[in-house]
């Protein structure tokens, strides 16, 4: 009965076109931003040559034939003279066509490869660099990231102990999909909140705004069962939506970036994380934050609009959590804030906040905010859809 | 089978809607009468646990109106609710029998029999918002008997059914009544006066009456005169008496009214009707405010 009961929650929700907005842009979003991306990607706009989106296309399909020619060679002196060699020739040609074949050839080519090494060289001056001076700097760099976030001494170690795991010097390899799909996975996350706010309180508000409380409370399972329905509705379509934005930005990266890449180092898409993980898990891991984003967000959209009877506090709610978690910066001196920041539901599906070094400590272990996060929504889940239970059957119709 | 209603008060700030009310109904179809804001939608609503008394408890057979098992067993016709106007009635009522832990397949035959009873077999594919008022409430009757209940509860159920509906409904509940409990309200006497065993009747929150028609009737009986008077005589008595009918006869007006005795030379006693009780007390209370 519990499931036909679920059945009718989502007949109920589906019959709602905002619903469908929703799902719609969910589905949409990734696309689009991929499109425009690929539509802006990197170039000088030129009509006169070619049609525009074959010449982007084939820019794009250039630079990604280039990237993948040095996957797998180490990131060492000699990788490092490559991509000297070619800076040098980009400053000696800086009136270059950026379509022109030796601009590709020689500047592009190593663009990628070029802003990693930017990167993983902790964004200073690449000049004169050796692999010696680029290990050394990265591991300075993330020391520092430690000093500034106030580690205690346990959690460098256990950090440093990861790192050293990390075999070294790294291998260059292509993984530009997973790059894609994290992002992708991480809007996702957004449009979470957004989906969130508008789909979840009609699931729970609905039947009391329509008058229909009076039959589904007055029946058998009203007062029971269809709470479970409600609140078992509101998380699968929230995680439903999640994962429609998640698959959208595989399928749509797979045809222009390959698979390549699944087992390589996290390290590939950040080089100054510490752990031991592949692209391929990164992305699942992430994944994994968005369904529990969606379970958390759920719970907490239901609880606020059972409390309440309306939907307007939900949508502050829902816009309070996106303003702070994109816009205030908390400071290291507040331990405790700044780690609720990075599980923040609105955040959690986000790299920088997944991975963050702000560690949780608990029995003298350390766990990264992807690993505390789940279990702290479970959880916070459980108490408030229990709280939500004990209001939602003493409801009283007006 | 005994449903208890046990010393029931509920009060809205200083409102008392309904008035340390106590009654045991046991099989049988009741009729519950009284005017606007008597309090038989607040009765019934506690009735069906959607509403909780100020004080006072409510049970069947024991077992308490807030538990699940009593829910099971109950069938609610609201007087004031909604649909999902997108559903079609066959989903309304399908949902409805999930909602009451109906089996799929019983619910399916079920839905289709009450659907043809309450007359809407045609409409069964119909999205409830092309629906009309009167259909709309018999949908709503159909609901409430999906489960078979041993309490019927129906508050309001023949308001906006045209004449042929009206009977139909009746003849539905007269042959249902014989083994369960059966409650409704309404304020249309015409339409307990042939159906129901028991006529209860509410005023201010409180039953001032219970009992069969006949005893009910015993009240006025002979009290209620039927005379055509002059203008002025007439006006003389809407202040004075009760006035159930009046109607112009020439030049004349004919009154029918409640009077302990003969209000004129020309009164004849006529035959008292529910309709005349209903009139009789609930316009004392105008005369007495
Ligand atoms: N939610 C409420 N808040 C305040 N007062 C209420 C509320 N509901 C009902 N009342 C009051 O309680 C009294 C009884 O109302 P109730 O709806 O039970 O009357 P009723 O007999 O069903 O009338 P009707 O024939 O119009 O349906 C009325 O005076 C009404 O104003
Ligand atoms: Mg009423």
């Amino acid at each position: 009965m519990f499931f036909t009961l679920l059945k009718y929650e989502f007949k109920k929700l589906f019959k709602k076109k905002s619903v469908w907005i929703t799902v719609i842009i969910s589905a949409l979003c990734i696309p689009v931003s991929l499109l425009l991306n690929l539509t802006f990607y990197g170039v000088t706009i030129d009509t006169v040559r070619g049609s525009l989106s074959g010449r982007y296309l084939a820019v794009l399909k250039a630079d990604i034939e280039q990237d993948r020619e040095l996957s797998g060679r180490p990131i060492d002196d000699d990788f490092l003279t490559v991509l000297q060699e070619a800076e040098k020739v980009s400053e000696i040609g800086k009136s270059y066509d950026k379509n022109s074949p030796e601009y590709i050839k020689y500047i592009r080519a190593y663009d990628e490869a070029n802003s990693y090494v930017f990167v993983m060289n902790g964004y200073g001056d690449t000049d004169g660099m050796t692999a010696e001076t680029l290990y050394r700097t990265r591991a300075e760099y993330m020391e520092d990231e430690w000093d500034y976030y106030l580690l205690d001494e346990g959690a460098k170690q256990y950090l440093k102990a990861l790192d050293d795991k990390n075999v070294k010097p790294f291998t260059y390899r292509y993984c530009s999909a997973y790059r894609v799909i994290n992002q992708g996975i991480s809007m996702g996350g957004i449009l979470l909140v957004f989906a969130a706010a508008i789909c979840i309180p009609g699931i729970f508000i609905e039947d009391k705004r329509t008058r229909t409380d009076r039959i589904v409370y007055s029946s058998k399972h009203g007062k029971t069962l269809v709470y479970g329905a409600k609140t078992t509705a509101a998380a699968l379509f929230l995680m439903a939506d999640f994962l429609l934005v998640a698959v959208m930005s595989v399928i749509i990266s797979a045809p222009f970036y390959g698979f390549e890449g699944f087992d390589a180092p996290v390290q590939m898409i950040d080089p100054m994380l510490a752990m031991n993980f592949t692209c391929g898990e990164t992305v699942l891991i992430l994944a994994g934050m968005g369904i529990a984003e969606a379970v958390i967000l759920s719970v907490i959209c239901m609880i606020i609009s059972e409390l309440t009877s309306s939907g307007k506090p939900v949508i502050v709610t829902m816009f309070l959590m996106l303003s702070a978690g994109s816009m205030v910066t908390v400071e290291p001196t507040h331990k405790i804030l700044i780690r609720l920041w990075d599980i923040l539901p609105s955040q959690i599906a986000f790299d920088d906040s997944a991975f963050s070094v702000n560690l949780f400590r608990c029995f003298g272990k350390y766990f990264f905010a992807y690993q505390a996060a789940p279990v702290i929504y479970l959880a916070v889940s459980a108490v408030l859809v229990w709280v939500g239970y004990t209001h939602y059957k003493r409801y009283q119709t007006k | 089978m005994e449903l208890k209603i046990d010393r029931v008060t509920k009060n809205y700030g200083s409102k008392i809607a309904c008035d340390r009310l106590s009654i045991t109904l046991g099989k049988g179809v009741y009729g519950l009468l009284g005017a606007n804001g008597a309090g038989k939608t607040t009765l019934m609503r506690m009735m069906c646990g959607i509403l909780n008394p100020t004080s006072g408890t409510v049970s069947y057979d024991g077992i308490d109106v807030s538990r699940e098992e009593y829910r099971d067993i109950l069938g609610y016709l609201p007087q004031d609710f909604g649909y999902y106007p997108e559903f079609t009635a066959q989903d309304f009522m399908m949902y409805i029998a999930a909602l009451k832990g109906i089996p799929k397949s019983k619910a399916k035959a079920k839905t289709a029999e009450l659907l043809e009873t309450v007359s809407l077999k045609n409409e069964a594919k119909k999205k409830i918002k092309t629906f009309s008022g009167g259909m709309k409430q018999r949908l709503g009757i159909a609901q409430a008997l999906l489960n078979d209940p041993k309490i019927l509860v129906l508050d309001e159920p023949t308001a906006g059914l045209d004449p042929k509906e009206r009977v139909r409904f009746r003849n539905i509940i007269s042959r249902m009544g014989a083994d369960r409990i059966i409650l409704l309200s309404t304020h249309i006497v015409s339409d307990i006066e042939h159906i129901a065993d028991t006529i209860l009747v509410m005023k201010n929150g409180q039953l001032i009456h219970e009992g069969s028609l006949d005893e009910i009737i015993e009240v006025i009986k002979g009290k209620v005169w039927e005379c055509t008077v002059p203008q002025k005589i007439a006006d003389e008595f809407t202040v004075k008496y009760p006035i159930i009918n009046t109607r112009n006869a020439g030049d004349e007006i004919f009154l029918r009214l409640v009077c302990d005795e003969k209000p004129c030379e020309t009164a004849v006693n006529a035959e008292a009707t529910l309709e005349d009780l209903y009139l009789y007390y609930f316009s004392e209370e105008e005369k007495g405010e």
